[in-house]
């Protein structure tokens, strides 16, 4: 997941340099942020002058997908103290959540390592980004944003135990490309959550056609 | 405009929704059933993410056996069953080496 990432946040330090950030602008976003795709999206508003209340709402949309997130993970954390949640929410981002969403039962030591592995790894590499920007620019022509792709298919295709979970990952990946052209990202929320419901559906409705798609034998 | 501003107001935007869903979520006591539809999240939430990048990369429809995006990605998924390494590995490897050779 780190090596996925590598690449993300060189892009992103370049990104920031040409929306004039600068280096501790685009920094800054980094340490303080810590939000990938909408450090991406809200240096470019501020490269293109946006105001701030667009910045504002642009940001929340793209970043409501981590309510999602921590639905998913809160039964995980029920029995961690309040001020350690608040702290632990700060470092929940997509990586972090592809990570530790595999476990059951998630110990403290485990996640503080993957998220602070996470969080100054994307640090260091947006450094680079920051300093290295233009270089990047000119020699590197490749789709950055699928360097991740291949560590979130190590996550998905293992959970893919049953026929209701297969219909949730075809439902959201079909719609998701189907809703990709609209605005702030809204696409992968609703694509997820759409698959979601049509999955209980499917499982209230053809409950019967499911257990003979989970269990083959 | 200040970019401490811009630094703060996206502070604003992202952390609330974090915390507050953690929070919220945290102190109820979820059915089995609640529990079985919160487990589906993770997998609807990374397959939306993927797809675009994978078949619609550039933002515009193109023939998908033409798309090296492609092909890493099948490759990943065969491999996935050894770990998340060799996925890593093999999908980021053929991704920059159909780019760099085509």
């Amino acid at each position: 997941m780190l090596l996925g990432t590598a690449p993300f946040g060189l892009v992103f330090g370049a990104f920031a340099l040409e929306m004039n950030l600068g280096i501790s602008g685009g920094q800054g976003l980094s340490a303080i942020v810590f939000a990938g795709s909408a450090q991406f999206v809200g240096a470019n508003l501020y490269g293109q002058g946006a105001s701030l209340l667009i910045i504002f709402i642009t940001t929340f949309l793209i970043n409501l997908r981590h309510a999602l997130y921590g639905a998913a993970l809160a039964p995980k954390f029920n029995k961690i103290e309040s001020r350690e949640l608040c702290l632990m929410s700060f470092f929940i981002t997509d990586e972090a959540f592809a990570i530790i969403s595999r476990f059951k039962i998630i110990r403290l030591r485990y996640f503080w390592g993957a998220a602070l592995a996470m969080y100054f790894n994307w640090q260091v590499w947006t450094l680079i980004g920051l300093l290295s920007g233009a270089y990047i620019k000119e020699h590197f022509t490749f789709n950055f944003g699928f360097f991740l792709v291949p560590a979130f298919i190590a996550i998905i295709v293992p959970q893919i135990k049953t026929g209701s979970s297969f219909l949730c990952v075809i439902v959201s990946a079909g719609l998701s490309l189907v809703l990709s052209s609209l605005p702030y990202q809204s696409g992968f929320i609703v694509a997820a959550i759409s698959a979601i419901v049509v999955t209980i559906l499917f499982e209230h409705y053809f409950s019967s056609s499911s257990t003979q798609l989970d269990n083959p034998k | 405009m200040n970019i401490i501003m811009i630094i703060l107001v996206m502070t604003l935007a992202t952390y609330p929704v974090r915390v507050i869903s953690l929070f919220v979520f945290s102190n109820l006591n979820l059915s089995p059933k609640s529990l079985q539809i919160l487990s589906l999240i993770p997998i609807a939430v990374l397959s939306a993410i993927c797809s675009p990048r994978i078949l619609y990369p550039s933002g515009n429809w193109e023939n998908p056996l033409m798309l090296i995006e492609v092909w890493s990605a099948l490759c990943a998924i065969i491999v996935s069953r050894y770990g998340m390494l060799p996925s890593i590995t093999v999908g980021i490897g053929i991704y920059v080496l159909g780019n760099t050779f085509n």
